[in-house]
């Protein structure tokens, strides 16, 4: 599996430089991404406010302590959501195998291309060329013989690199290279992996498997094999994503609330939106699942199945309010959270009675004039009022099917 | 400081032209309230759904502030969203 050739692309500092490139007055200056709202954190910066010591996650307060003279810039999901769709187009015309990682990063296999386009550096710059061109925007690739090379690769150079594993190389870079620096080793395992006296990737690959697996259980076999640079993982494209295992939405919520009545209407926006999503998917669902976050972060989610399975977003609404009459609130509550699970698609069951078939024609009907006119033109009374929420994108965000969410 | 405005104006396009984004049409001036504004630079293109329409959006400037402009397929009508003033 590994003659394969595989090359990552990672967008330097995304939102950010898509910000810099539309706005000429932030460009060369240390910029921050944060949410469409107050209360949200730092998304992305561009390089010169890394260079500050600005990183994601960080608040607003925290960034203006190490960079006073640093520009917060509101998000525009849509404005990034659109541009990687449309660079997942542009790395079509190279390889019909790409992987959309995430909505800053994928991978392409490009094997099958060389004899077309040439050699890995030559595509490489070709598609950098294209996007500097097109976008305004640079980006780091990495090749390697899988997707764990290469994306150690991509990293490696960063801002507009390029870097080349080749596979009779792998051995000598992982020798003395940290764990961390693999994907898929955090800094919780990192820790583990430090107590068992493991910090390069070479000790890791020699370390015996058998007492990984004791350690780690299934995973210990995955690390002994990431410590020696393997990684058979194919690059899936979109249109073989598989299924969904549950559809879900969530939002910080405009200020701290502990009143029911409030909520609730939180609730039934989200579970508006979670029931749109679930039937543009042709997906019905049994289980409902309601997370919450309090004023300190304390989270916690509780679900609860249902005999049918349902997406009437006013069905999964009042599953999602027996789950809340069950909670006794304890502190203000910053973020809620509805999804669906235990999925099945185009479930059909001729309802019995009426108002039932009735209730199935009027949402019929809505979508419809939703698609038509846009999400929310025609909704509960109750929602006239809705939090106008932008939201964060989310990591399982795709350009299309049922991931793709229009920000 | 930006400020969201929402009217119609009236667009001078070029159809065929290369835009940044891979966009093949570039707004070159568009007038709002009577004044013409010179466009010098598109800056970023996006292009959003809303209902079944697509709207593509123009970030461009004059050489001194900054605009943000959208071309509506379905009502084939352009306006000025927002204008973010230097300074």
């Amino acid at each position: 599996m590994d003659s394969r050739i595989i090359m990552h692309v990672d967008m330097n500092a995304f939102f950010a430089s898509v910000e810099q490139q539309s706005k000429p007055s932030l460009r060369d200056k240390p910029v921050a991404v944060i949410g469409a709202q107050q209360r949200t954190v730092i998304t992305t910066s561009s390089y010169e406010a890394r260079a500050y010591g600005v990183t994601v996650g960080m608040t607003v307060p925290e960034a203006k302590k190490l960079c006073p003279d640093i520009i917060f810039v509101a998000g525009n999901n849509k404005k990034y959501t659109d541009t990687c769709t449309r660079l997942v187009e542009l790395y079509g015309d190279y390889t019909p195998l790409v992987e959309v990682y995430s909505v800053d990063e994928a991978f392409l296999d490009i094997t099958g291309s060389l004899s077309l386009f040439g050699k890995p550096e030559d595509i490489a710059m070709r598609i950098k060329r294209k996007i500097l061109k097109g976008f305004g925007l640079t980006c780091s690739i990495g090749v390697g013989p899988n997707k764990l090379l290469a994306k150690l690769a991509g990293n490696m150079q960063k801002p507009d690199g390029f870097t080349t594993i080749h596979p009779w190389a792998v051995s000598e870079i992982l020798e003395e290279l940290p764990v961390g620096e693999l994907c898929g080793i955090g800094s919780r395992l990192e820790v583990h992996l430090a107590a068992m006296g493991i910090k390069m990737c070479g000790e890791l690959g020699r370390f015996p498997v058998k007492e990984l697996v004791n350690k780690f259980g299934v995973i210990g076999n995955k690390l002994h094999q990431m410590g020696l640079g393997i990684d058979e993982s194919p690059v899936v494209p979109i249109e073989d994503t598989p299924d969904a295992k549950s559809v879900g939405h969530s939002m910080t919520l405009e200020r701290n609330v502990s009143n029911g009545e409030e909520m609730e209407r939180y609730l039934l926006q989200l579970s508006e939106m979670v029931g749109r999503r679930l039937r543009r998917g042709h997906y019905f669902g049994r289980t409902v699942a309601m997370t919450l976050r309090y004023s300190n972060f304390q989270t916690f989610t509780k679900r609860c199945t249902v005999k049918e399975y349902i997406n009437d977003g006013f069905d999964i609404y009042l599953v999602a309010l027996d789950i809340v009459k069950m909670i006794r609130l304890k502190y203000t509550v910053r973020l809620l959270g509805v999804s669906v699970s235990n999925l099945v698609t185009n479930y059909c069951q001729m309802p019995l009675f009426k108002k039932d078939r009735d209730r199935i024609s009027v949402l019929k009907a809505m979508d419809k004039i939703n698609d038509r006119y846009g999400e929310f033109s025609v909704t509960q009374a109750r929602l006239l009022d809705r939090y106008s929420h932008k939201g964060v994108i989310a990591p399982a965000w795709r350009p299309t099917g049922i991931r793709n969410v229009n920000y | 400081m930006i400020t969201e405005i929402g009217e119609p104006i009236r667009a001078g396009v070029v159809f065929g032209a290369d835009c940044i984004g891979g966009k093949k049409i570039k707004p070159v001036w568009f007038i709002w309230r009577e004044r013409q504004y010179r466009i010098t630079e598109v800056t970023y293109t996006w292009t959003s759904k809303e209902g079944s329409a697509s709207v593509h959006y123009f970030s461009v400037t004059d050489g001194q502030d900054l605009y943000e402009i959208a071309y509506n397929t379905e009502t084939m009508v352009w306006k000025l969203m927002a204008v973010e003033v230097e300074g």
